[in-house]
């Protein structure tokens, strides 16, 4: 007897707006057939898990709900070391919380350990390997991937070759938590074999996290996403058009601390 | 009852100069059979050991037994060497006549075993086979004096000790209390990846030296000796090589001492290695656990990451990550923070080595910090030095510091004045108005105006850190 694995790509025309309907009312199928039908509308999922990444516009758009375990994620980026623990944070976290480490590879910059702290990342939960080769920081980044600890590794690879990071994808699929690789912007002009690449920008004053997903399991996703997310303390500080979703963002605030923040706001600036 | 287990390593060749130094595989296995029982010897070229005492610790008999077999043989093939044979029997000579034994089937009585498996019988074997008998149930239904008379009592007194007739007696192994041993290369080696797999030979003594002791080490010491300097035991050179937690693991010891040599540059072609251990740290034994974790699934099952075993698992794989990053890439460049109660941001926290900072981890720290919630906005990323910032010259008597653009200050001052106590570094006294500034290239920054302008500098701001 012989088993054939069929693949059948079906091309239903609808329109736009009775997605929702199709959602609703899947083909007519068997239980057990309608589980291995994968729709080209949907977002991929697998059987790794995710981990959520806090940010609910963005869980919303990526497969899973979250940053994918035991695979890549590439992050590119204009200029290293402006946005990335905004965007990280609350999954990383998350991912303490559960009894992970995080291990920064190359980082651009001293990590600040205070601020770190308040978000909920502490200290003794963060190792930063000071890997300044491109040889030296694949190195490090693939032990840390063959480890078999459960830890978040974020490595700054600026002139990774395409080959290097297939490997590395190789070895993320034992790895138990998220692997984010951060690459300057002209890479992603070539292929990549990580699952998830994203584009990473700051808009304009108070700066929103602008995510552009490149690449996922699923439909092309245009639009980019805008998240408005502050650390703690912060949010308080900045100019008015922030303030409404900032103090959403963050309702433990008191009224003692926007008072402290508007008083320091109007104080004298400049000399 | 069957309590003596016997342990055969293939028939070495004969011992040369080397073997007073360097332990056998035969000795090894001693070491290794010493935890599971304090009665182990040396038996001809075997080694005996009596489990009576130790079979209901270890789960049973058979598990024990199953245990020991796998042990040795794991051992025997790591080393490169043939397999060890097994057997068990209520006496220790009996054993070793099983284990010598051609074939296993069927162990059914002595009787029926060839003459060469007890060394006693064996030296007569042909005499005795002229004689018509062709097992050892043959020579014991001989007269036992006329037996006596013609081979000696050596015969009798085997067989009568074989058949638990007669009482056995050994001198028990005992271990030595420090490692120190040395192996002679077959060549003169004048690369460190040559001296690797020799190192890997003197590891395995080692840990079964160690699995003897129920220890593991945190420091070893590799030696190695030139040529030029044979006859001088003061011309050898060491290299001591730190471990983050007690090891007893050849592997992950191996490794270790691979990436250390990888460090190491030959002066001349070695001839000789050494390797020493002088202190012991008890191992704790692993608790047995019903379901197994691994670190996916503590991720989706908080219960899981706590329990004890996977806590430990986790620090165990952090602590061998952080050993191979530390001996290739030096310890100072794999660091972790530990913070200080100070205002000022380069002095709010220290960088130490990671390995030293989890060695202190064992103890409460005194010194440490509570998280002081402040109202004070924190940058999550800080420059090294203080960046000096360019003025727009072009904006009038208004400063107007640049970086990527022009800045646009949100919100300050915020004064830090400290560090004028201190009067060694008059550079760690600092007057500083802090600024939230946005850039329209680079975001949120975090900026400061010395309030004393230095005479020679050409600008008071300075950029100290992004909000990333």
């Amino acid at each position: 007897m012989m088993l054939y694995i069929n693949t059948v790509i079906m091309l239903v025309d609808s329109p736009p707006h009775s997605s929702a309907q199709t959602k609703a009312q899947p083909l007519n199928l068997p239980p057990h057939l309608a589980q291995a039908v994968w729709s080209g509308r949907a977002l991929g999922g697998g059987q790794a898990p995710v981990l959520p990444s806090g940010h609910a516009a963005l869980d919303a758009h990526l497969p899973g709900g979250g940053w994918p375990c035991q695979a890549l994620t590439e992050v590119l980026q204009a200029q290293a070391g402006l946005a990335e623990w905004r965007l990280l944070l609350p999954a990383l976290v998350r991912l303490v919380q559960r009894g992970g480490q995080v291990l920064l590879v190359g980082a651009p910059w001293h990590p600040q350990l205070t601020a770190l702290s308040r978000e909920g990342l502490p200290e003794d939960r963060l190792v930063c390997i000071d890997a300044r080769s491109p040889l030296e920081r694949l190195w490090a980044t693939e032990q840390a991937l063959k480890a078999g600890c459960l830890s978040a590794v974020l490595a700054w690879l600026p002139q990774v070759r395409a080959e290097a990071l297939r490997r590395l994808q190789a070895c993320a699929a034992r790895h138990a938590g998220p692997v984010f690789i951060f690459r300057p912007e002209p890479a992603g002009q070539g292929a990549s074999p990580a699952p998830l690449r994203l584009h990473l920008g700051l808009g304009p004053c108070p700066h929103p996290l602008q995510v552009h997903l490149l690449k996922r399991r699923g439909p092309q996703h245009v639009q980019p996403i805008v998240l408005h997310h502050w650390p703690v303390g912060l949010a308080t500080l900045l100019p008015v058009p922030a303030l409404p979703v900032a103090h959403a963002a963050h309702p433990g605030l008191s009224e003692v601390d926007r008072h402290v923040a508007l008083d320091r706001a109007a104080a004298p600036v400049g000399a | 009852m069957w309590h003596w287990i016997a342990l055969l390593p293939p028939s070495a060749p004969e011992p040369d100069a080397t073997a007073a130094v360097w332990p056998s595989l035969q000795r090894q296995l001693g070491w290794w059979a010493l935890q599971f029982t304090p009665r182990v010897a040396c038996l001809e070229d075997a080694v005996v050991l009596e489990v009576a005492a130790s079979e209901r610790l270890f789960g049973g008999a058979q598990a024990l037994r199953e245990r020991i077999q796998q042990g040795a043989r794991q051992m025997a093939l790591a080393q490169g060497e043939a397999e060890v044979r097994c057997a068990h029997a209520p006496t220790a000579l009996g054993a070793l006549a099983w284990a010598r034994a051609p074939s296993h089937a069927a162990p059914c009585a002595l009787d029926s075993l060839p003459l060469q498996t007890v060394s006693a019988v064996a030296q007569h074997a042909l005499t005795l086979t002229q004689l018509g008998c062709r097992t050892l149930g043959d020579v014991r239904a001989l007269p036992r004096g006329g037996l006596s008379r013609r081979f000696g009592a050596a015969v009798l007194q085997a067989l009568d000790q074989a058949w638990g007739e007669q009482p056995e007696a050994f001198e028990w192994l005992t271990l030595p209390h420090t490692f120190d041993v040395q192996l002679e290369l077959p060549t003169r080696t004048d690369t460190t990846t040559g001296l690797q797999p020799a190192f890997a030979h003197l590891l395995h003594a080692l840990c079964a030296w160690m699995g003897g002791h129920q220890a593991g080490t945190e420091e070893l010491v590799l030696r190695w000796c030139h040529e030029w300097s044979r006859q001088g035991q003061a011309r050898w050179q060491c290299s001591p090589v730190r471990l983050a937690s007690p090891v007893c693991d050849v592997t992950r010891l191996d490794r270790l001492v691979g990436e250390h040599l990888q460090r190491i540059t030959l002066a001349a072609p070695v001839t000789d290695i050494g390797l020493q251990v002088h202190t012991l740290v008890p191992r704790s034994p692993d608790s047995a656990e019903l379901f197994p974790s691994d670190p996916t699934s503590a991720l989706d099952n908080p219960s899981v990451a706590e329990s004890p075993a996977a806590q430990r698992a986790q620090r165990e794989a952090l602590l061998a990550l952080l050993e191979r990053l530390s001996v290739r890439l030096g310890p100072e460049r794999v660091q972790q923070a530990r913070r200080c109660a100070d205002h000022r941001l380069s002095q709010s926290q220290l960088w130490v080595p990671a390995l030293s900072a989890w060695r202190a981890a064992r103890r409460p720290d005194p010194d440490a910090v509570a998280a002081t919630p402040g109202d004070i906005p924190q940058p999550t990323w800080l420059l090294p030095e203080p960046l000096p910032l360019a003025l727009d010259t072009r904006s009038g008597p208004r400063e107007q510091p640049l970086y990527q653009g022009p800045l646009q200050l949100l919100a300050g001052p915020h004064r830090i004045e400290a560090g004028w106590w201190d009067t060694r570094d008059s550079a760690a006294a600092e007057a500083r108005d802090h600024y939230l500034a946005s850039s329209p290239g680079a975001g949120l920054l975090w900026v400061f105006r010395t309030r004393h302008a230095l005479s020679d500098a050409s600008s008071a701001w300075f950029l100290l850190g992004f909000f990333a």
